[in-house]
């Protein structure tokens, strides 16, 4: 081969395999920002969290030491709970307002509010049951209750059992029924809830009935929005919806008149859904249905109803029968108190407030406020041991998958959001370590919306249906015409090569024989 | 099928049998990817699927249409507004209350996908997105022209086996759902799942690699094919289900043997945990929705205001019970403004 054509050979080589292939393998890399894939994996998913709680115990007549002692070790769990508590006396204070009370409930009122303690458990001289709870963070008992029970009301108050095993999202065998059923039935936590009330009135032409639902919103829901504002944010909206058809046929009611339904409830919320309109409400929504019967099933009841004609659907809301009186000139306005206990109470259940208290254990009545202060605390425990479960199981699994699939593009959000959202996670372990609820609860709703911010962007999308198999398919066709000639080239580039050696070989040898022969 | 219990406050009695935690939901996803008359078989698989599905109780909302094409409106429909899927023209299964999701140029790989993984765009209307959990049964149902390893969308792209893999393994990692029903009846069907690596997916497909999916029949008043073989034959088994039948999965799995489906179906059931034996048919077509009778054991909540408010000119707060104003006078509003 001549000298030029094999310079040009080798510029051709050199510029294809040095320049070219490098440069369209990095332009046809995927962009995938750095994820801090070591500090995901050592998040553990089981809970592992020791929580602090701080409780004061207030004794008048036995011996506040001792039973502080026996409290807290038989509530702490090791590895869990770290239950500490404190006696006292009741101070002159304490007295006084003890005195001044007519009831449980007004001394509950009295009380003055709790600073750094969680419960503050208050011995009382007689009280309806062993063991009392307060609207407040008051636990009341007696010199005789048992210290069993006390200690049983405690751990439930404290959520010990239940909530803090059901890490997975998985439905394990280990919990209990009781939680399993709280947790299929309360609402995934997000920072706000859309609760929709709707007036279902099938027979408006035979029933004028109407509700005053904008007081009944002011006047009982709003002061249980207020007491949940740092959990979730309450939106109100309300509704009329005509002509919605019944979805089952009741049959006749087996004692009194009217008609009941027993079976197929489920059957009655397809008709409504379609009126609903819910979809229109972004994020997750609570239906709450008042719902009247058509003319000709009146008066329509539930079989086994107790309290309330009502029925709860799981993570969707609540549909309550409402028979208006027969004889009414003129619109009838609903008594609304009734109605809104029903829904309240629904809606207690549907955030989460499904304590399971041992027997012989009474309650001071909710007024409209609808939740106890320790509640609030029970809702911020659960909350944010979810949002942690849940924002752990979340970056765990999307680090996992972008480890495993590819082609997939990671942006500058995901990666940001992912390491912000492990930053929360570990920040509102800590807080909650410490026993401040509010501030880990909040940051736990910060890396859970981070953590599906992360798994949800839709920017991890846009090579996915490339992959590398077609991409291959794609380049051939393209780089081969080009390709072909440059590697004959190099072919009779390194036959003449070795061709040019061997005559030199050649020609040494010639020498080296010439030599000899000389 | 139903989850029934009375619950109080202190304690729980259980009074039913049936109380399964892990399905508690259901959902179906119908895709048909062909446009163009010629392929009004599509369609009219797809809408005879959603009839069945919102007959045996799934509701729309939890239901994603998404259709390529507009049969029912297409200007060679000789009846507008109907869509058979039998040339005797048995049923209209365009029906009179449907919900297309995504419609005509809207189906795409890339909404199909993203709605599968949950990556919409913010803003996305609720009634396109697939707002299952872990709790959700899903039945996917896909239709169109395919081939060995890819389905066809709107004649323009392509799905790939590869990549619907992926899309139902982001699926399982966020746990959004408990068990998936994949049918898909188009030419080389299995090829479709064969690539499936993540648990609970029963796959079915009419037809296996290398052989194609034959239809029906046709309609002569048409010009085009009504109906696919396998979806024919499914849909004569589904029409003999109701709410609350007993007949199996497996009893679906053997439905359109080879004598009238000419193809083979093919069916992968090994990342499928449960025997198709112990599964209704209604695990997947029907409806589930858990639902408690409300009753609180004590008067927890008492409100203390007792309040009745009548608004417009009778204002006055009162207690006791509802109070009664003058009748309204129902009219329609004035809605053509005519100056007199």
């Amino acid at each position: 081969m001549q000298l030029e054509t094999q310079y040009a050979s080798h510029l051709f080589i050199f510029i294809m395999l040095g320049l070219g292939l490098p440069l369209w393998w990095k332009t046809t890399e995927v962009y995938r920002q750095e994820l801090p894939y070591k500090d995901v994996e050592s998040l553990r998913e089981s809970f592992q969290i020791v929580q602090e709680v701080r409780l004061i115990l207030k004794v008048k007549s036995i011996n506040g030491g001792e039973l502080a002692k026996v409290i807290a070790k038989e509530c702490s769990l090791p590895g869990k709970f770290s239950v500490v508590v404190t006696p006292s006396n009741y101070s002159v204070e304490d007295e006084t307002l003890s005195y001044l009370a007519l009831n449980l409930e007004d001394f509950d009122a009295s009380l003055p509010e709790l600073e750094h303690y969680h419960l503050q458990i208050i011995e009382v001289d007689k009280s309806e049951k062993p063991v009392v709870l307060g609207r407040r963070r008051n636990l009341f008992f007696e010199k005789k209750t048992s210290l069993n029970l006390l200690a049983a009301v405690i751990r439930s108050i404290l959520a010990e059992e239940g909530p803090t095993s059901v890490v997975n999202q998985d439905f394990d065998g280990t919990s209990d029924l009781w939680n399993q059923l709280s947790k299929l039935r309360r609402f995934a936590s997000s920072s706000f809830l859309n609760v929709l009330f709707t007036f279902s009135n099938p027979d408006p032409e035979l029933f004028d009935i109407d509700w005053p639902i904008e007081a009944a919103i002011e006047e009982y829901l709003q002061p249980f929005a207020d007491n949940l504002k740092d959990i979730v944010d309450i939106r109100p909206s309300s509704q009329h919806i005509y002509f919605a058809p019944l979805g089952v046929t009741p049959r006749k009611a087996l004692h009194g008149d009217g008609y009941e339904i027993s079976t197929d409830l489920s059957l009655l919320i397809n008709p409504l859904e379609s009126k609903l309109g819910e979809q229109v409400l972004p994020g997750p929504t609570a239906n709450l249905v008042l719902l009247v019967p058509p003319a000709r099933f009146h008066p329509l009841h539930l079989k086994n109803r107790e309290n309330s004609d009502s029925f709860i659907v799981h993570r969707w809301g609540g549909i309550a029968f409402y028979n208006p009186p027969k004889d009414s000139n003129g619109t009838h306005w609903i008594d609304m108190q009734p109605v809104m206990e029903t829904f309240i109470g629904q809606l207690r259940l549907l955030i989460g407030l499904d304590i399971k208290l041992p027997k012989d254990v009474a309650r001071i009545s909710l007024n409209e406020k609808a939740i106890a202060d320790w509640e609030v605390d029970y809702l911020l425990r659960l909350k944010t041991i979810e949002n942690i479960a849940y924002s752990t199981k979340a970056i765990k699994s999307l680090t996992a998958l972008l480890e495993t699939i590819t082609n997939i593009v990671i942006s500058n959000d995901v990666a940001s959001n992912v390491s912000s959202s492990l930053e929360s996670i570990k920040k509102s372990s800590r807080l909650f370590e410490k026993g401040m609820l509010k501030e880990s609860y909040k940051e736990s709703l910060a890396a859970s919306e981070r953590a599906d911010a992360a798994f949800f962007d839709p920017s991890m999308l846009a090579l996915l249906y490339f992959p590398s198999d077609q991409k291959y398919a794609i380049y051939v066709p393209l780089f081969l015409p080009v390709g072909i000639p440059v590697l004959l080239s190099t072919w009779s580039l390194l036959k003449s090569f070795f061709a040019s050696s061997k005559t030199e070989k050649s020609n040494i040898n010639e020498q080296k024989e010439k030599h000899h022969q000389d | 099928m139903l989850i029934q219990l009375i619950l109080a406050v202190n304690c729980l009695f259980l009074t039913t049998e049936s109380f399964k935690p892990s399905h508690t939901n259901n959902w179906a996803v119908l895709v048909d990817t062909s446009r163009f008359w010629f392929n009004y078989r599509h369609v009219a698989n797809l809408l005879s699927v959603y009839r069945s599905v919102k007959r045996l109780g799934i509701p729309d909302t939890q239901i994603i249409l998404m259709m390529a094409d507009d049969m029912a409106c297409n200007a060679r429909n000789p009846r507008p507004a109907s869509v058979f899927n039998n040339a005797k023209q048995h049923i209209d299964v365009y029906g009179e209350e449907i919900e297309v999701d995504y419609r005509g140029y809207e189906v795409t790989v890339e909404n199909f996908v993203r709605l599968l993984t949950g990556r919409l765009p913010a803003g996305t209307p609720k009634s396109k997105q697939l707002l299952t959990d872990e709790g959700s049964n899903i039945l996917i149902y896909m239709t169109g022209h395919g081939g060995d390893g890819f389905l066809k969308f709107q004649d323009a792209e392509e799905i790939t086996n590869v990549d619907l893999a992926d899309a139902f393994e982001q699926m399982w990692q966020k746990r959004r759902y408990n068990e998936i029903l994949f049918i898909v009846d188009t030419c080389q069907a299995a090829s479709m799942f064969q690539k499936f690596y993540s648990p609970n997916i029963l796959a079915i497909g009419s037809s296996l690699v290398g052989e194609d999916s034959l239809s029906h029949h046709v309609d002569p008043a048409i010009g085009v094919y009504i109906i696919d073989r396998y979806t024919y034959f499914a849909l004569e088994f589904l029409e003999s289900v109701s709410r609350d039948s007993d007949r199996r999965l497996s009893e679906f799995l053997e439905v359109c043997p080879k004598r009238h489906c000419i193809s083979t179906v093919g069916i992968r059931s090994d990342l499928y945990q449960r025997d198709p034996r112990e599964v209704r048919v209604t695990e997947f077509f029907g409806s589930v929705r858990p639902v408690e009778v409300y009753s609180p054991k004590e008067t927890l909540l008492r409100f203390e205001k007792n309040l009745t408010v009548i608004p417009s000119n009778f204002r006055q707060r009162l207690t006791g019970t509802a109070l009664h104003s003058p009748p309204r006078k129902f009219q329609y509003g004035n809605q053509l403004r005519i100056p007199k």
